[in-house]
């Protein structure tokens, strides 16, 4: 079939348009306050002096570094503790398997906002508040994600599974040597969907991280612009430093992340 | 078999540890929370349905959770047509099909801090860019998120920009799932593209629109954070919303029973969404076997 050049002109006029909040946020990031406050379209010169600024005055290096790491290994956990929660569920025969995925199932219902303030009691008795374990452990318990990779692990034929039995392989043999490697697409999707929750959650580590020091980037860079209103192209940069990393890991792993929404939403 | 059983057991553990302790204990002790009076500091004391009817009672809880609800009747039909109407643009014949979709989904991954300061400097009334743009055709406006009646759908149309994205992917991904024979054998019968899309596309998606409405929906419920970096819930309370309401009690005053109370409340709205979810994801599953 031919391709329209037409509608191919309406969809780019359209995206310009809505990528262009984007685009003036880039701009605005190389503008001096006078050329803000003048409104002056496009900045003289590329002027870095926003992005020294912001090194310089805020945590942000330390954020992001806060951010990756808690990131990182959240993920990390996620994925260990998924594929062997996931694998009973979806292939394990035996009395209470029923049982234990209802129970999963249910912890779907259950939203963070109902349950954030007894929750934050319990880490405070614990002893996490302002720890990065204390928002690391929290986001390793994802009832979802286990949901998907069960699902997945029901789909692969029994051939495989069988084959290993009969050379008498251990539960823990199959699951890591078979069923993990043919359900790779399932783990880099909640792997990837997982990290970028983490990494943009706004809520949880609102009310965990009270010590600057320990904010994550999002929370970081909110609590700081909230100090300098009047300073956009600093914001600006601000959001564009922060926005860089996602961008790149954005780029690396659309597909997996694309996978990851659609299979959480649409498939089981 | 009973080897079985135990493996069963042994792997699930680890989730099914933290899953109690990060989840299972603090709904239980939510629960119980709601019907205690609690200032963090002296001990709880039991006072029975006492918070839920201080919560019936408050002007602000009504105000907020009807805010709350505002801002999904703002954001949800927009997310539903405006994703439906994008899918099926960039799943037609155009060039630079990925592309597009791809820069059309960026929005979506990036942080509600990075969102909501951009378009707040967009918003912003003396050198934003909107109002530049409206002085140039005439419409002379500023108060975007200073206007009590324009504040929320300030907040509703960023939010609308940012998770866009999310409503496209999920139409394109029903849209897949169409077979081409059906716009072949509708193309002979002479129909144009503009019946193809509203009388074919839209009752085949039926189950996607469901999906989105729902997710999209328990999204926006959630509404917390936008309105915390944009307005702060001003301005006089106009965007104060139902979280930041539960959010302001329990951790600026320490009301933490009554906090719960609106918590517990908030989770039977979520749980009833919920279950709509659940229904569409089982009759899913079982459309598969």
């Amino acid at each position: 079939m031919k391709k329209s050049k037409l509608l191919t002109l309406i969809v780019f006029i359209f995206l310009l348009i809505y990528i262009f909040p984007l685009l003036w946020m880039i701009i605005s990031s190389f503008k001096t306050s006078l050329e803000i406050l003048t409104q002056k379209l496009l900045p003289s010169k590329l002027d870095f002096e926003n992005y020294s600024y912001i090194f310089k005055q805020s945590g942000v290096l330390r954020w992001f570094l806060n951010s990756s790491f808690i990131s990182l290994i959240s993920t990390f956990g996620v994925v260990i503790i998924t594929t062997l929660a996931a694998y009973p569920l979806g292939r394990l025969k035996f009395r209470g398997n029923k049982f234990l995925f209802y129970l999963t199932l249910a912890g779907i219902m259950i939203p963070l906002q109902a349950i954030m303030i007894p929750r934050y009691l319990l880490l405070r008795d614990l002893g996490l508040l302002n720890k990065y374990w204390g928002l690391i452990i929290p986001y390793m318990v994802n009832p979802m994600n286990i949901l998907i990779v069960a699902q997945f692990f029901k789909g692969i034929p029994n051939e495989f599974e069988e084959a290993a039995r009969i050379d008498g392989a251990s539960d823990l043999y199959i699951l890591f040597r078979v069923m993990v490697p043919l359900a790779r697409p399932a783990l880099a999707a909640i792997s990837v969907f997982s990290f970028v929750g983490i990494w943009n959650d706004f809520l949880w580590p609102l009310i965990v991280m009270t010590d600057q020091k320990m904010y994550t980037l999002p929370v970081g860079l909110a609590t700081f612009y909230g100090s300098y209103t009047m300073k956009y192209g600093v914001t600006m940069a601000g959001n564009v430093i922060a926005s860089l990393p996602i961008f790149i890991f954005f780029m690396i792993f659309q597909e997996q992340l694309i996978k990851g929404l659609t299979v959480g939403g649409l498939k089981e | 078999m009973k080897k079985r059983a135990l493996n069963g057991y042994l792997f699930f553990l680890p989730f099914g540890l933290l899953y109690a302790v990060f989840l299972i204990y603090p709904l239980i002790q939510g629960f119980r929370m709601a019907f205690y009076e609690w200032d963090l500091f002296s001990a709880p004391k039991f006072i029975g349905l006492q918070n839920f009817s201080t919560m019936f009672n408050d002007p602000d809880f009504w105000r907020t959770l009807w805010h709350t609800i505002y801002f999904v009747i703002l954001t949800v039909p927009f997310l539903l047509i405006l994703g439906f109407l994008i899918a099926v643009l960039l799943n037609s014949r155009i060039y630079f099909g990925r592309v597009f979709r791809t820069l059309f989904f960026f929005p979506y991954v990036l942080s509600i801090t990075i969102v909501c300061s951009t378009w707040g400097f967009l918003y912003q009334p003396q050198f934003g860019i909107i109002s530049k743009i409206l002085k140039a055709v005439g419409i002379n406006y500023t108060g975007w998120l200073l206007n009590p009646s324009t504040a929320m759908p300030a907040i509703a149309l960023t939010t609308i920009w940012w998770t866009l994205g999310f409503s496209v992917i999920l139409y394109l991904a029903g849209l897949q799932e169409i077979s081409p024979t059906i716009y072949e054998a509708a193309a002979i019968d002479g129909a144009n593209s503009f019946q193809k899309t509203f009388l074919i596309t839209v009752p085949l998606l039926r189950r996607t629109h469901a999906l989105v409405l729902v997710l999209q929906t328990i999204a926006s419920l959630q509404i917390f954070g936008q309105v915390y970096i944009m307005t702060g819930g001003g301005p006089n309370g106009a965007t104060r919303v139902l979280i930041q309401y539960i959010y302001d009690q329990g951790f600026r005053y320490f009301k933490m029973g009554y906090a719960q109370a609106m918590a517990l409340f908030f989770f039977i709205i979520m749980f009833a969404v919920g279950i709509i979810q659940f229904r569409l994801m089982l009759r899913e599953g079982s459309d598969k076997d």
